[in-house]
C-alpha cells in the first residue's frame, strides 16, 4: 500500500516536473541583473533617421534597445503587440490609422513621451526637405496629427495596409527619438529614446554601452543591468570571442561558424525566416536583354539550389517570391531548366554574351562565377565586372549595367519596395521595364483594404514580373544569431534579422 | 640650429604634398559616398541633393583649399557619412594604435637586441645559425595568420589572454596591457627578425674596425668592447628602419587591429576607404602622414645625437 503510495506520488512529480518544463522559458527561470555583451558586424551610423534613413542591421539593433516601438511583431507567431501604442484602429474608410499611447510614459531626458513627439518625429521624417531614405516610399502618408496628447493618427490618401505592418518593424522610422534630442542636433551621435536602455557611452570604432531604464513602462520585463554592443566586422573574431567568452551574442552570416555553432555544446543558434530576398536584375533597356526570351532564357539557366549549396552553404532558403514562408502564392517562377533555357536562346537566334555587375567582396566574386558557370551551360558569355559597394550602387541606379545581382528588402509590408521597384514612373524601377498592366495592379494593391486582397495582388504582380522575367530570384533572406548556452530570450526581429536584447537575460 | 630649421622646412612641405595629393587621389576613386549614404533604395534626386550638401558638385581643388583653411584652424571637417567630427574620431583612436605600435615595437626590440648581437658575436656559429632559422620561420608567418595562431592558442585553447576584449587604460594597466599583448605580439613576430638582420650586419662590419682591435688589444672585457663600443656605432641603420615601422604601423596594422577589434586608427582608415568617407580618409592620412614625419623628424635628430659630425655638416652647409 505504502509502495502504491510512493509510486503515485513520484508519477505526480514526474508529471508536475513536465508540466513545468513545458512553461514558456521567459515565465519561470529569470535572473536579474548582468551585463550582456553583444558583437556586432559594423558600428551604427548614428540614430537621427532624417540623416541616416532606416539604419543597417547594427543600427537597428542598439536602435530597438533605446528606443520604443508604436508595435511590436511578435517573433514566433507575427503578430503585432502593443507597445507604446496601447491600442490602435482604423477608421472605417480605412483612410486612418489612430493610435492611443500609453499615459506616465517619459523619454530618458525626463521629457515627457506623448503624442506630440510622434507627430515631431513624423513630421520630420516626411519634411520634403529631409534626406531620409524612407520617405519617397511614404507617399500615402497625408499627414499626421494629435488630437490630445494621448492619440496620435496618420492621415492617408487611401487605404495603405503596408504602414500599419511596417509599424512594428526595426527600422529607424520605428524607433522612437525624443524630440528634445533631435532638436538640439544630438540624436546622431547620443540617442535618447524611452526603450529599455539608456544609452550610456559610445567609444568610436569600440563599443556602445547602455544601461537598464528603471522608469521603463514594462521595466518589469527588463532582466539586465547593462548591454555593450561592440563592433567587430571580421567574422572570425567576432566568432572566436563568442568561444572566448568575451561575447554572449553575435550576428553572423557565414555558412562555416553556423555549422560549427551547431555542434558545439557551448553555444546556442537562434534563427528566423524572413521576407523578401536576393534577387538578379535585367536591364530591359539594354541588350540583348531588351528581349524577352533572352531574360526568359537566363531565368530558366540559373540554378537556385545551386547557388544556395555553393555560396550560402544551405543557410539560406530556395525561394518562388518575397512574401515569405508562409505565403502560397504560386508566382510562375521559372525553375532551373537548361533545355527550355537554350530552346529560347535557339529561338532567339543570335549568340548572346553580356557584362554580369557584381560586388567585389566574397560573396560577389563567388555569386559571379556561378553566374558565368550557370549562363555558359546554355551558350550564354559572360564576362562578370566587379566593383565596390559605392561604385555598383552608382552604377545600377544609374542604368549603367545590363545584368547584376540586386536584394528585395525585409519588411514585413513589402508592397512600396515592389511598387518602386517595378512602377513605369518610378525612379527606383532599375530594371526600367514599364508595363500599363503592371502599374493598374500596383494601383489596386497598393491600395487594398483587406489583407487578403493585398496577398493575392502582390502574388499577381510577381506573377507578371516572372512572365516578362525582369528579374528573378536568388536566395531568400534566413538569419543566425549565435549565442553563449548562458543566454537566454534574446530574440530575432521579424524584418531584417535585428537582435532584439530588451527581455534577455543571463543564467 | 639650422639643421633643425632644414628639417622642419621639409617637413611641412612633405605635409602640404601629402594632404594634396590625398585630397586629388581620393577624389579620383571611383565611386561615390553620396550613393553609400543614400542607400540602395535612393532616387536620383536625393543622391544629387546629398551631393549638394556635401559639396561633392564642387571643383576638386576649390574643396582642397576649403578643407586646408579648416584643418590649419583645427576644424579637421566632420564624416560624411555619420556626422561624427574627424578630429574627434582619429584622437579617440590614435592612443590605441600608438599604444600598439609601441608594445609591438617594445616586443620586437627585446627579441631583436639581444638575439642580433649573439648572432653578431657568433656569426657562423651555432647559435647564429639557430637564431636565424628562428628568425626566417617568424618572418614566413604573416601578421594575420600569427594572429589567428596566437588566439586559437591562447585565447581558445588556454584561455590566458583576451581574443577581442579590448580595455582602455581607464579599466586599469593590467586590463589593458592583456588586451594588448597578442596583438602587440603578432606584429612584433614580424618586425623583430628585419631589425635583429640588420642590427646582426652593422654588428658584424664593426667588430672588424681597427678601433675594436685596439680596444680588445687594450684588454677591454668583451662585454664592455661590444656594448660601449661596439653597439652604438651599430645602431644608425636599425634606428631607421625603426623609424619606418613606426610611421608604417600607425595606419597600416589595420589587419592585426581587425582581428583583435582594437579601435584604432587602421580600422578607421580602412572603414572609411570601403565607404568613400573622405572627410576621414583625409583626415586620417594627413594625420598619419604628419606622424609619420615627425617620427623621422625625431630619428634625424636621434642621428645627430649618434653622431655629431652629421650636426656639424648641416650646421657648416
Amino acid at each position: 500500500m505504502k509502495t502504491k503510495k510512493l509510486g503515485a506520488l513520484a508519477v505526480a512529480a514526474t508529471l508536475a516536473f513536465c508540466l513545468l518544463l513545458t512553461l514558456p522559458g521567459a515565465a519561470w527561470a529569470q535572473k536579474r541583473g548582468g551585463t550582456l555583451t553583444v558583437g556586432l558586424e559594423s558600428e551604427p551610423q548614428g540614430f537621427d533617421a532624417a540623416v541616416v534613413g532606416t539604419g543597417d542591421g547594427s543600427t537597428q539593433t542598439v536602435a530597438l534597445a533605446i528606443h520604443d516601438t508604436l508595435l511590436w511583431r511578435d517573433t514566433t507567431q507575427g503578430k503585432l503587440l502593443p507597445m507604446v501604442a496601447a491600442s490602435h484602429a482604423f477608421t472605417e474608410d480605412k483612410k486612418k490609422l489612430i493610435f492611443k499611447i500609453r499615459e506616465g510614459m517619459k523619454f530618458h531626458d525626463g521629457t515627457p513621451f506623448t503624442a506630440h513627439a510622434l507627430v515631431f518625429f513624423w513630421n520630420r521624417i516626411l519634411d520634403p526637405n529631409s534626406k531620409n531614405t524612407i520617405r519617397p516610399f511614404m507617399g500615402p502618408i497625408q499627414g499626421v496629427s494629435a488630437p490630445d496628447d494621448h492619440t496620435f493618427q496618420f492621415e492617408l490618401k487611401h487605404p495603405w495596409l503596408a504602414l500599419f505592418k511596417n509599424l512594428g518593424g526595426a527600422n529607424l522610422t520605428s524607433a522612437i527619438p525624443s524630440p528634445k534630442a533631435l532638436e538640439s542636433g544630438t540624436q546622431q551621435r547620443h540617442p535618447v529614446g524611452a526603450g529599455p536602455f539608456r544609452f550610456k557611452s559610445w567609444t568610436g570604432g569600440d563599443r556602445i554601452v547602455l544601461e537598464r531604464n528603471p522608469d521603463y513602462w514594462d521595466a518589469e520585463h527588463v532582466y539586465l543591468d547593462q548591454v555593450v554592443f561592440r563592433f567587430l566586422p571580421d567574422e572570425q573574431a567576432r566568432y572566436a570571442g563568442l568561444k572566448s567568452g568575451e561575447l554572449d551574442v553575435i550576428w553572423t552570416d557565414r555558412g562555416i561558424s553556423i555549422e560549427k555553432a551547431k555542434s558545439d555544446p557551448e553555444l546556442t543558434v537562434l534563427e528566423k525566416e524572413g521576407l523578401g530576398g536576393t534577387i538578379y536584375i535585367m536591364n530591359t533597356t539594354k541588350p540583348p536583354l531588351d528581349n524577352p526570351q533572352v531574360r526568359q532564357a537566363l531565368a530558366h539557366a540559373f540554378n537556385q539550389e545551386a547557388l544556395r549549396k555553393v555560396v550560402y552553404r544551405n543557410t539560406r532558403p530556395f525561394i518562388r517570391h518575397p512574401f515569405g514562408p508562409e505565403s502560397t502564392c504560386d508566382s510562375h517562377y521559372r525553375e532551373h531548366d537548361p533545355t527550355r533555357a537554350r530552346a529560347l536562346l535557339a529561338e532567339y537566334g543570335q549568340p548572346v554574351t553580356l557584362e554580369s555587375l557584381h560586388t567585389n567582396n566574397s560573396r560577389g566574386q563567388e555569386s559571379a562565377a556561378l553566374i558565368q558557370q550557370f549562363f555558359g551551360d546554355v551558350g550564354v558569355q559572360v564576362k562578370p565586372v566587379l566593383f565596390d559597394q559605392t561604385t555598383y550602387f552608382k552604377k545600377i541606379l544609374t542604368g549603367d549595367f545590363v545584368f547584376s545581382g540586386w536584394r528585395i528588402g525585409d519588411m514585413a509590408g513589402i508592397e512600396p519596395q515592389l511598387s518602386a521597384l517595378t512602377h513605369s514612373q518610378s525612379s527606383y524601377n532599375i530594371t526600367r521595364y514599364k508595363s500599363p498592366e503592371i502599374d493598374k495592379l500596383l494601383t489596386e494593391y497598393r491600395t487594398a483594404d483587406t489583407e487578403e486582397k493585398s496577398d493575392a495582388l502582390g502574388c499577381q504582380l510577381i506573377q507578371r514580373v516572372n512572365d516578362a522575367a525582369t528579374m528573378f530570384f536568388g536566395t531568400g533572406n534566413h538569419y543566425y544569431v549565435l549565442t553563449r548556452k548562458n543566454v537566454k530570450n534574446v530574440q530575432i526581429a521579424i524584418s531584417n534579422g535585428v537582435i532584439r536584447i530588451a527581455e534577455a537575460w543571463k543564467e | 640650429m639650422r639643421f633643425i630649421i632644414l628639417r622642419l622646412r621639409r617637413l611641412l612641405l612633405v605635409m602640404f604634398l601629402v594632404s594634396l595629393l590625398t585630397f586629388v587621389l581620393v577624389n579620383w576613386l571611383p565611386g561615390d559616398v553620396a550613393y553609400q549614404k543614400a542607400g540602395m533604395e535612393a532616387s536620383k534626386e536625393l543622391v544629387q541633393s546629398i551631393r549638394q550638401e556635401l559639396g561633392l558638385d564642387q571643383p576638386v581643388l576649390l574643396r582642397f583649399v576649403k578643407w586646408l583653411g579648416a584643418f590649419v584652424t583645427g576644424d579637421w571637417g566632420r564624416s560624411f557619412l555619420t556626422g561624427e567630427d574627424v578630429r574627434e574620431a582619429i584622437l579617440s583612436r590614435f592612443p590605441v594604435s600608438f599604444e600598439l605600435m609601441i608594445l609591438a615595437q617594445l616586443i620586437a626590440l627585446g627579441l631583436a637586441l639581444p638575439l642580433g648581437i649573439i648572432s653578431a658575436t657568433r656569426a657562423g656559429g651555432l647559435a647564429d645559425r639557430a637564431i636565424a632559422v628562428f628568425a626566417f620561420f617568424s618572418l614566413s608567418i604573416p601578421s594575420f595568420m600569427g594572429a589567428i595562431l596566437l588566439i586559437t592558442f591562447f585565447s581558445l585553447l588556454l584561455g590566458l589572454l583576451p581574443a577581442t576584449d579590448y580595455q582602455p587604460l581607464s579599466a586599469g594597466l593590467w586590463a589593458n596591457l592583456r588586451s594588448f599583448i597578442l596583438p602587440a605580439l603578432s606584429i612584433a613576430l614580424v618586425e623583430w627578425t628585419v631589425l635583429m638582420r640588420v642590427l646582426r650586419a652593422e654588428m658584424i662590419g664593426v667588430l672588424q674596425e681597427v678601433y675594436i682591435l685596439v680596444a680588445r688589444a687594450k684588454g677591454l672585457p668583451r662585454w664592455r668592447i661590444i656594448f660601449f663600443h661596439a653597439l652604438r656605432p651599430s645602431l644608425f641603420t636599425m634606428i631607421t628602419i625603426l623609424g619606418l615601422q613606426v610611421g608604417g604601423l600607425l595606419g597600416g596594422s589595420l589587419i592585426v587591429e581587425s582581428i583583435f577589434a582594437l579601435p584604432g586608427v587602421g580600422r578607421l582608415l580602412i572603414q572609411a576607404i570601403y565607404s568613400r568617407d573622405f572627410m576621414i580618409i583625409q583626415g586620417v592620412v594627413t594625420f598619419i602622414a604628419l606622424v609619420y614625419v615627425l617620427v623621422n623628424f625625431l630619428v634625424d635628430m636621434l642621428y645627430a645625437v649618434l653622431d655629431p659630425r652629421i650636426r656639424m655638416e648641416a650646421d657648416h652647409g
